[in-house]
């Protein structure tokens, strides 16, 4: 472009941007602009530098506000305000769960379409209420690492790990509800797994006001494990969300909910520090 | 303007056996004060506390009249007025600077979208990363992430600032203009400083604080502390009979700093105008910068 | 690095660094290409509010295409591209057509324009083309510039020009038409 030896001169500029030119001529005046970087540079003198600055001021505007992750940008559709967004696409931690739930739903899909083999659907009692558990644990894995200066902030601990328990919950439990009701063969556990989901995440929860979210995921999904690994042994998986076993969830989720608010309640909130 | 602002009355903080903090006493008035110590001497544990990052075993903390170790209400009463740099800051994963501290923001309850984004600009702009601002965070040097660390402290001109080794990492035109903005602030406010580094207490602070093994060593003027050394460094020939450290200064000469002083008039040895670091050294001994990194 | 090494920058490089996120590589494209869009956009559309829009758009879209830009052609070819575009979606939905605030006033300029510099301009970048656009109607030569010159599609033409697709279509088809008489004529009548 630097090699073009014609350019346009001053005057004919002045006319063009002034809308004095016909047509043709300024459609010409368009195609040499294109091409050439000495007569773009020359078109500044013919513009207002107070609306660059403004119009410059808005782009820098726009492209610094953070592009957030999509399940936040979802929710931000169903009315989540500007700032917990921010707060929610800091921990990055709903994609995880989403795609641990897809996953892990489908191959339990594949498994449970064969009629008589049961390990399909104790895989998916296995794994759908942790589903939640982990979205919570990795949301204060990956938010710990600002504990200590989010800690002195003013902003309500309480209120910030409900909101990321909540998203959490609001982005796993439909999709995985759904996926269950799709597979034959899963029937009603597609909404039963949902008593020990809020028993374990409560749980975990009153866990993470006490010790790290390291040692709290791993002891939280060994727990469960164990409670269907029994089951399995004894053939009788079904029972882990039968009645009397929704019972005992029930009173696990009003004892760990209790326990919650009263460690949030002093300073120990989950992900706090010793 | 020279109103008490923090108050620390006898505060004790315990890690099972280990003592970190031992009945420390101390009050803050505005403008800035360094905090000196070796590694371990319990800097960071007052800062912490300070900063109600951790609660103490025992005593009170007062910051603006809230009572920093009570009720919640008070803690984030406490909180509102505070601008605090960690000595170590670790970064959400996959963040731009602009969202970082945009995320600390909305952490200090600036709900205006606006009003905040047009904050977060300003501190950006206040340490020289106005033009990183989009920059993903794992793209920084060192440096660079360690005045972004910096410039979420400054949201809302806090009447507090409590900075933990600020210039570490820091090139020295950075620390100079770290220092500006500092001693700016310390107009308005009370800055408390925790380093290793003599020279920028020397070069920001009217006031000195130093802690060793969790009990406070000495609290004055910086002119009180140097005074501490005064007959106490020396030029010679050679290096004096056990001094603390010696070396050999542009001149030629020999700097001694402590030892033996000559009992008699000795024409090759005259007494040198001490410095922060020389009255540190002397009041610590040779513990003054242990475990200190060797980067600064 | 930094803003200091990228004034004389060539637009590739100024986009490359974008894509790494130099917001100052940014200010530089800005600073080069807004005032010539901004005139090409204000010939389109004759409200300066939605121009300034526009141009906002145009760079804050530039800077999060930047990672797309595959590095063929002209960086100011491709900022028209989302300019026009830009400026189209905006226009959608608005009853009122378009003013062309330059296209009805020159045809009686015709005199004025010969001025040696204007004709070379002409030549080179029209060509004989020139003398045949100017033969055409006001009416097809802006369905020209806009499907021919600024590259877009009829629904788009229609778009900014307030006018049903169809009437697009037509309009190409018969200036097109008169277009290619005209060459032919031109040039056999040159021989």
């Amino acid at each position: 472009m630097s090699t073009m030896s014609w350019h346009c001169d001053p005057h004919l500029l002045a006319r063009y941007s002034a809308g004095a030119l016909d047509a043709v001529l300024a459609a010409s005046v368009e195609a040499h602009l294109v091409h050439c970087t000495q007569c773009q540079t020359a078109m500044a003198a013919h513009t207002d530098p107070d609306e660059s600055d403004r119009i410059w001021a808005g782009v820098r505007e726009a492209i610094a506000r953070p592009v957030l992750p999509w399940p936040v940008r979802l929710l931000r559709r169903c009315g989540l305000n500007d700032e917990d967004a921010v707060l929610l696409s800091v921990s990055r931690s709903l994609r995880g769960p989403w795609t641990l739930a897809t996953v892990v739903v489908l191959v339990c899909a594949v498994w449970a379409s064969f009629p008589d083999d049961p390990r399909g659907k104790a895989a998916y009692l296995l794994v759908a209420p942790l589903v939640p558990v982990l979205g919570v644990v990795a949301a204060f894995v990956s938010v710990d690492q600002t504990a200590e200066l989010a800690v002195t902030t003013p902003y309500s601990k309480a209120r910030l790990t409900l909101l990321r328990t909540l998203a959490v919950i609001v982005t796993t439990v439909p999709l995985v509800v759904a996926m269950g009701a799709l597979i034959p063969g899963i029937g009603w556990m597609a909404v039963t797994w949902l008593g020990p989901a809020f028993g374990l995440t409560l749980t975990a929860l009153v866990g993470l006001t006490w010790l790290s979210a390291e040692v709290i995921g791993p002891a939280v999904l060994a727990g469960w494990a164990a409670v269907v690994a029994g089951a399995y042994g004894h053939d009788t998986v079904a029972t882990t969300v039968a009645a009397p076993a929704q019972l005992g969830y029930l009173v696990l989720t009003v004892v760990t909910a209790a326990v919650l608010s009263l460690r949030i309640r002093s300073t120990n909130f989950p992900g706090a520090l010793p | 303007m020279n109103e008490t602002l923090v108050a620390v009355e006898a505060v004790t903080k315990r890690y099972g056996d280990t003592v970190a903090l031992d009945a420390m006493s101390l009050t803050l008035r505005s403008g800035l004060t360094g905090l000196l110590g070796p590694n371990g001497a319990g800097k960071t544990t007052l800062i912490r506390i300070l900063t109600t990052a951790t609660a103490p075993s025992s005593g009170r903390i007062t910051v603006f009249g809230h009572d920093a170790t009570g009720s919640l209400v008070d803690r984030t009463e406490v909180r509102r007025q505070l601008g605090y740099v960690p000595q170590e800051v670790r970064f959400p994963r996959g963040l731009t600077c602009f969202a970082f501290v945009d995320y600390i923001a909305v952490l200090k309850e600036w709900t205006d979208t606006a009003r905040r984004h047009t904050e977060v600009r300003r501190v950006l702009d206040l340490v020289g990363l106005g033009d990183r601002a989009t920059r993903k965070i794992r793209a920084l040097s060192g440096g660079q992430r360690r005045r972004l660390a910096l410039s979420q402290a400054f949201l809302g001109r806090p009447r507090l600032l409590v900075l933990d080794e600020p210039t570490a990492g820091l090139d020295p035109e950075q620390r100079a203009s770290l220092r500006t903005l500092l001693s700016e602030h310390g107009r308005t406010g009370a800055v408390l400083l925790a380093t290793h580094q003599t020279e920028d207490v020397a070069a920001l602070c009217e006031r000195i604080i130093v802690v060793d093994a969790g009990r406070i060593r000495f609290d004055g003027t910086v002119a009180e502390f140097v005074a501490t050394a005064a007959g106490r460094v020396w030029l010679g020939d050679a290096p004096l009979p056990g001094a603390l450290q010696t070396w050999r200064t542009g001149t030629g000469r020999i700097r001694s700093i402590g030892g033996v002083a000559p009992t008699a008039p000795d024409p090759t040895v005259s007494a040198a105008e001490p410095t922060v670091e020389d009255a540190y050294l002397l009041m610590l001994g040779p513990a003054a910068h242990a475990g200190a990194e060797v980067a600064a | 690095m930094g803003m200091r090494s990228h004034p004389d920058a060539e637009d590739a490089a100024l986009v490359r660094a974008m894509a790494a996120g130099d917001e100052a590589a940014l200010r530089v494209l800005f600073t080069r290409h807004l005032p010539w869009l901004r005139s090409r956009l204000a010939r389109r559309c004759s409200d300066p509010e939605i121009v300034a829009d526009v141009l906002q758009d145009t760079f804050v879209a530039a800077w999060k295409g930047a990672r797309r830009w595959r590095g063929d052609g002209e960086v100011a070819a491709w900022l028209w591209g989302i300019a026009v575009r830009r400026l189209v979606s905006r226009l959608r939905g608005r009853s009122a057509p378009v003013t062309l605030p330059t296209a009805e006033v020159e045809a009686a300029d015709e005199r004025t324009l010969s001025s040696a510099e204007e004709l070379v301009l002409l030549g080179v970048e029209h060509g004989d083309l020139a003398a045949a656009l100017r033969r055409l109607s006001p009416q097809l030569r802006a369905v020209i510039e806009a499907t021919v010159l600024d590259g877009l599609t009829t629904r788009e033409a229609a778009q900014l020009l307030g006018l049903a697709q169809g009437t697009v279509k037509g309009r190409v088809r018969k200036a097109k038409a008169q277009l290619r008489q005209d060459l032919i004529s031109y040039q056999s009548g040159w021989s």
